[in-house]
């Protein structure tokens, strides 16, 4: 099968994504919530995170699951291969954030919304550097353009 | 008829020849490890679609030169495919599928007709050993394309991207085709998959 894999969901705000955890069938009384990362336990190399499901409700025996906010949004830290919170569960998450994150900006006032637009716009075009920059890097040559309100980046490998 | 769907796009170059609609299936009980899009295994319900009303929308997408199925397993929903293809191939539009399984796997009736109506397949597990990047329209160098159809031949291949990269206004940032594991960390986070430290 051909890839489809989404790099890149940027989840920037808290609240929605709590809302997307909760709809999901997590408890929200569970769930850790703290204005500095805290340590997820099970993890090597020091993990931590800003949003923590703890391992006593998710069913694992070794790790606690957590969001950590950075640059680019939340990261989440889990396991791949959880049996519930796992991949899948994670694009879900990302799916009902949007969801959230759509409701919420338009009940958003105009200035909020137009700050909001402009931090995104900025995103926007430090992801789309940044794919120019490595692509070029890896020998390609990189044909921009627009598909929609979407940029499309096709990749072809330099045959000289 | 119904369609279980993960996800469409309207137009890529790096799916099969030309500019394509791709369609990702949801379902697939083949599972290779490695699969670049376990998200698409699950058999639950995620995105129905009426199969006359894709077409429709595919068939409004302009500049187009055909229709990829992907996923998941398309032979999974043959049925539904079928549906699809015939409208479309109607209208002038080529077929090109990615099945996990092997051509002489594809046995069944509605198979059959499925791969009637494929101008080109792409077949065979997915090998994470026998990875490829470059190697056109193959994730594996295993699997193997089949030109069913006088559409296409081997030289339509040559010079055909692998990767393409899709940047929306929100700033979600996807790729597509074949990509470079040194693509996938063009941006600081997520890294995906996530490492299981435990």
């Amino acid at each position: 099968m051909s890839a489809y894999i989404t790099l890149a969901t940027p989840m920037v705000d808290e609240e929605c994504l709590i809302e997307a955890i909760v709809e999901l069938g997590f408890d929200r009384s569970a769930l850790v919530c703290s204005v500095t990362p805290i340590a997820l336990r099970g993890w090597q190399q020091g993990r931590s995170a800003h949003i923590v499901l703890p391992k006593e409700r998710t069913g694992d025996a070794f790790n606690d699951i957590g969001f950590l906010k950075g640059p680019a949004g939340y990261v989440a830290v889990l396991s791949d291969d959880h049996a519930v919170y796992g991949r899948t569960w994670l694009a879900k998450v990302g799916d009902r954030y949007k969801s959230y994150w759509n409701a919420k900006q338009a009940r958003l006032a105009e200035a909020d919304r137009l700050r909001i637009e402009e931090e995104r716009r900025r995103l926007v075009e430090a992801q789309r550097v940044a794919v120019h920059e490595r692509a070029k890097k890896l020998g390609y040559v990189v044909k921009e353009g627009r598909e929609g309100d979407k940029i499309r980046l096709v990749l072809v490998k330099r045959s000289y | 008829m119904l369609l279980n769907l993960a996800r469409t796009i309207p137009r890529s170059a790096a799916n099969g020849p030309g500019q394509r609609f791709v369609v990702w299936v949801q379902g697939c009980a083949i599972r290779c490890p490695g699969c670049w899009n376990p998200d698409t295994w699950d058999f639950e319900t995620r995105q129905l679609r009426d199969t006359a009303a894709l077409a429709d929308e595919i068939l409004d997408t302009s500049g187009i030169e055909g229709v990829t199925f992907t996923g998941g397993e398309p032979f999974h929903q043959a049925g539904a495919l079928v549906d699809v293809a015939s409208r479309v191939r109607a209208a002038g539009l080529s077929v090109f599928v990615f099945t996990g399984y092997e051509l002489d796997e594809l046995t069944r009736a509605d198979h059959r007709e499925l791969l009637a109506l494929t101008d080109v397949l792409v077949s065979g597990r997915y090998v994470q050993a026998l990875r490829a990047f470059d190697s056109e329209w193959r994730g594996s160098t295993n699997q193997r394309v089949h030109f069913l159809s006088a559409r296409y031949t081997e030289v339509s291949m040559a010079g055909s991207p692998s990767v393409e990269f899709h940047l929306a206004p929100d700033g979600q940032l996807a790729v597509t085709g074949f990509p470079l594991p040194q693509l996938l960390d063009v941006v600081p986070a997520p890294k995906w998959p996530p490492q299981n430290e435990q």
